[in-house]
């Protein structure tokens, strides 16, 4: 593969490019469902193919194809620099790229048995069993159970020398069980909505998961929602554990700080932020107990790597200390234009697509509440958990979710449950309201693979490190 | 892209492959295509990009066993272990007992429209687009932001029950956003001729709505009768249709509209039809499975007519496919991809004129199912929403979200625009809605 790489790269080069970067990827993608007793999902996917990314009178061309040969190469590689002369003349100032170091070097994300090569008939076995395990109660009419298994191989090179060959695998899975009457439907997952939790990991990582001992309280949750009353509407306290917290890290703190998005750049599609980069340093985005931070490094995560597409190193940076915003993620472009080394958050969905300003694992950093006591000491509240449903304005400040579930906090413990929760607020308003971080001991990492973003769209893999937090006097229960 | 004689070898090769692997039966379906996209942002393009590329979709089925591949990688060798893998998968499936087996189709007319200029743009012509809306933008005192995407896609499908499909067509999709502060307008464009696209009029819309959109006053959340403009309309029917008209939804007892086949659900004045041929659309003329796509009558004056289906839920309902299924295999069902709704009488400007108090939605961001079985959607508004006093446009105000039940929405229908808008495969007029429910602001 590095004689392709220098090939396109010497090719455009010739071709009149200042920069150029080349990726081969190869991706092997797994997916299996089996939903009331059927396997309705055993899909295999292969891909394979070469991007090359150049600047060229200042400007940014990209081309991409699966013709993995020199001929393939040269092609693409022209291709790159064709397109890069005609964005030039619509250019206002030329490209410019923050340093980045040299690297050469082989990776591949730690694993103890490779989930590609376990049988077929294995994985469908496990999520059979899994499945059958929900089974027996009537109300529950739908009955899934998921594993994804993911490795991606990527050899990059640039024209400054950097080489790499890096190998990220990817593991997960999980269950979710639907009960029916009367027009209502209501569900339960384990461990994570939306297909079950994943991370850089082996096929160990499927199997301590554990699907079958959870399947029968999963279905039993699912079928006593129905006969739930729905979430009343009103101010409340809020513990919010872990998946659902997860994806409130995503929206309201992991996609604000995108750099191309502060710079408006994604302005015309997902939007912008409110963000600015006169923030750095001085706004408090919430209170005390709120620090996050971006690590690339953490062991499983779902965005943990050794370099990222613009071959830029792991890093762990600080976004959020104690409730006061100091960081971006960036690529090289946006951190050129603020002024500061690129944090190495640069990523590609594939081969035919170009490096944005990705997520890498962002994690809300653990306090010191053990849930238990969080909970005695929330009386009136609400624990919400598991999500189903979300979404959040173009500058990322007005949000609404919705949960699987919630339960009222009695007693200092779980009481009388609801269907159909959700919450809303804004987003500084919110994390300002968080007063309650559970200790390590509650700490989890969650993966979402499913991260849209770009134009072309782009799936990023991204992970979140949380713990269940609570949240004081936030307006819940806005869907009648 | 790959042509009808190339694409069709490519898939005899994998049936024949699946068999010569002890198979009974199989599907396959070619994807080819290629596309760029010149993206700008700041008054400058940004990113540029082409891409090429061919997916091979291949099912083997041994009895009520299946197993799925997909590969880009459509070497001879490519195919043959694309072939051997999914043989492999079915002989270790557990039975589906609800799987059909693979069903044979007549040929179907080839339906798409192919346009060799819009083909072969090059990007010099797609910056020239771009330079013009800059231009215009700019000019007037706002900051151009957008993409203009030109491709070109083949799809084959061929089965061992004697299916052979092929069809290629062309696209183009315009976004255009014009920006001042937090304020925005845009407009879009989706066809199938570049030379149908007017760049300057699309700039100057965006622009327009942009600059009406400035100095925006802050309105509190609550019940207002609306005027939804048909990007906003769209949204509304995207989502009807996604909990709405799905089989395989009906036959699992969750669908928005269950239990009211027949009945009256909507406004008189909606009739909502999935027209794979009609030109005003997205012309598709066969499905994943290879089946020849139907016009399916979903709404027609208010009543609930019918369901789409696959082949999967076809056999369960006793019915016939309508040509909806994806690519197998397909877990979630049938999906109405070419969704038309009829044109009534009014104007936009008539519409305003009727209501005393209420909001003009240019368009929605970021929906998502709230509650399922209600079809309840939230979302934001975005790119101008204007508050109407006594028939007039009043007043630019803040976006705020709304948390409402498309079912009702499209049940308290007041009016119907004259005027459709294609959004991708969807065309739909504006529509005038008693009340609607916001549930929340922003800062802008």
């Amino acid at each position: 593969m590095n004689d392709l790489l220098a090939r396109a790269l010497d090719v455009a080069g010739a071709a009149g490019a200042s920069h150029a970067e080349a990726r081969v990827v190869s991706l092997e993608h797994e997916n299996y469902e089996v939903k009331n007793g059927a396997p309705v999902a055993a899909v295999c996917s292969s891909s394979e193919g070469l991007g090359v990314r150049c600047i060229a009178e200042g400007a940014w061309g990209f081309a991409a194809l699966q013709e993995l040969s020199s001929a393939g190469a040269e092609r693409a590689a022209r291709q790159a620099v064709d397109i890069a002369r005609a964005s030039a003349t619509a250019a206002k100032e030329p490209v410019a790229l923050a340093d980045a170091p040299r690297v050469d070097g082989r990776y591949v994300t730690p694993h103890e048995i490779d989930p590609v090569g376990v049988p077929v008939e294995e994985k469908l076995e496990l999520l059979s069993r899994a499945e059958r395990a929900m089974h027996g109660r009537p109300k529950v009419k739908i009955t899934q159970a998921f594993l994804a298994v993911h490795r991606k191989r990527t050899w990059f090179g640039n024209t400054a020398g950097s080489r790499y060959d890096q190998t990220i695998v990817e593991c997960g899975g999980g269950i979710a069980a639907t009960a029916v009457k009367d027009g209502d439907s209501q569900i339960r997952s384990y461990p994570n909505s939306f297909r079950g939790n994943f991370a850089t990991a082996g096929f160990e990582y499927f199997t301590a998961l554990d699907l079958e001992s959870h399947a029968p309280r999963v279905a039993e949750e699912a079928e006593a929602l129905l006969s739930a009353p729905t979430c009343p509407a009103g101010r409340r306290d809020l513990v919010i554990e872990g998946g659902q917290l997860a994806l409130q890290v995503h929206e309201s703190i992991g996609h604000p700080i995108e750099l191309d998005r502060v710079f408006g750049t994604e302005a015309a599609y997902a939007g912008t932020s409110f963000l600015s980069p006169d923030k750095r340093g001085t706004f408090r985005y919430g209170s005390e107990h709120v620090n996050v931070v971006a690590d690339a490094t953490v062991p499983a995560g779902l965005g943990t790597f050794k370099w990222d597409d613009e071959g830029v190193p792991a890093q762990r940076i600080p976004i959020i200390e104690r409730g006061v915003f100091v960081g971006y993620l960036s690529d090289r472009e946006s951190a050129a234009r603020l002024g500061t080394p690129s944090t190495g958050a640069a990523r590609a969905d594939g081969w035919g697509r170009i490096p944005l300003v990705r997520m890498t694992n962002i994690n809300l950093l653990p306090g010191e509440w053990e849930l238990d006591d969080l909970l005695a000491d929330t009386d009136g509240g609400l624990f919400l958990a598991t999500n189903r449903s979300w979404s959040i304005d173009d500058r990322r400040v007005n949000f609404q979710f919705g949960t699987e579930v919630a339960y009222e906090i009695a007693g200092g413990k779980l009481g009388r449950l609801y269907k159909n929760p959700s919450y809303t607020g804004i987003t500084w308003e919110f994390w300002g309201s968080c007063d309650a971080v559970c200790s390590d001991r509650h700490w989890t990492l969650y993966g979402t693979p499913n991260c849209g973003k770009g134009e072309p769209g782009q799936a990023a893999h991204v992970g979140h490190g949380v713990a269940p937090a609570r949240f004081r006097n936030v307006q819940v229960g806005v869907v009648r | 892209m790959t042509g009808k004689e190339d694409a069709l070898a490519v898939l005899e090769k994998a049936l024949s492959a699946v068999q010569a692997a002890g198979c009974d039966a199989a599907d396959a379906v070619l994807l080819s295509g290629s596309s760029a996209l010149t993206r700008f942002a700041n008054n400058t393009i940004h990113q540029n990009v082409a891409t090429e590329g061919a997916t091979l979709y291949l099912r083997a089925v041994r009895g009520q066993r299946t197993g799925c591949v997909r590969t880009g990688v459509l070497t001879d060798e490519g195919i043959a272990e694309a072939a051997r893998r999914s043989a492999a998968i079915a002989a270790v499936a557990a039975e589906d007992p609800e799987f059909p087996g693979v069903v044979g189709s007549p040929a179907a007319e080839p339906c798409a429209v192919f346009d060799a200029p819009t083909a072969t743009a090059s990007p010099a012509q797609r910056a020239a687009a771009v330079r013009e809306i800059i231009g215009r933008i700019e000019g007037g005192g706002a900051v151009a932001a957008g993409s203009l995407w030109t491709g070109v896609d083949s799809i084959a499908a061929a089965n061992t029950a004697g299916t052979r499909q092929y069809d290629r067509g062309t696209a183009v999709r315009l976004n255009v956003v014009a920006m001042a502060d937090t304020a925005a307008g845009r407009a879009t464009f989706s066809g199938q001729r570049l030379a149908e696209m007017d760049a300057l009029e699309r700039a100057e819309f965006a622009l327009k709505k942009c600059l009406a959109s400035r100095d925006a006053a802050e309105l509190g959340p609550g019940e207002y009768p609306v005027v939804l403009e048909p990007p906003a309309a769209a949204h509304l029917v995207r989502f009807l249709a996604a909990l709405g008209f799905n089989a395989l939804d009906m036959q699992q007892g969750r669908s928005c509209l269950q239990g009211k086949l027949g009945e009256t659900v909507f406004d008189e004045r909606i009739t909502l039809v999935d027209d794979p041929r009609d030109p005003a659309g997205w012309p598709a003329a066969f499905d994943g499975e290879g089946v020849p796509r139907q016009r399916v009558e979903l709404v027609i004056d208010g009543v609930f007519e019918s369901v789409v289906h696959d082949t999967r839920t076809a056999a369960k309902a006793g019915a016939r496919s309508t040509g909806n299924a994806g690519v197998p295999p397909n877990p979630r069902g049938p999906y109405p991809g070419t969704l038309l709704m009829s044109a009534g009488a009014a104007t936009v400007d008539e519409m305003v004129g009727s209501t005393e108090r209420g909001l003009l939605v240019s368009d929605f961001h970021y929906t998502n199912v709230a509650e399922r079985s209600t079809g309840t959607i939230t979302g934001m508004t975005r790119y101008g929403l204007f508050e109407i006093i006594d028939g007039q446009v009043a007043r630019p105000v803040r976006n705020l979200r709304f948390t409402q039940s498309v079912r009702a929405a499209l049940a308290d229908v007041r009016a119907v625009g004259a005027a459709r808008e294609r959004f991708g495969s969807s065309v739909v007029p504006a529509l005038q809605v008693g009340t609607f429910r916001f549930t929340g602001r922003s800062d802008h």
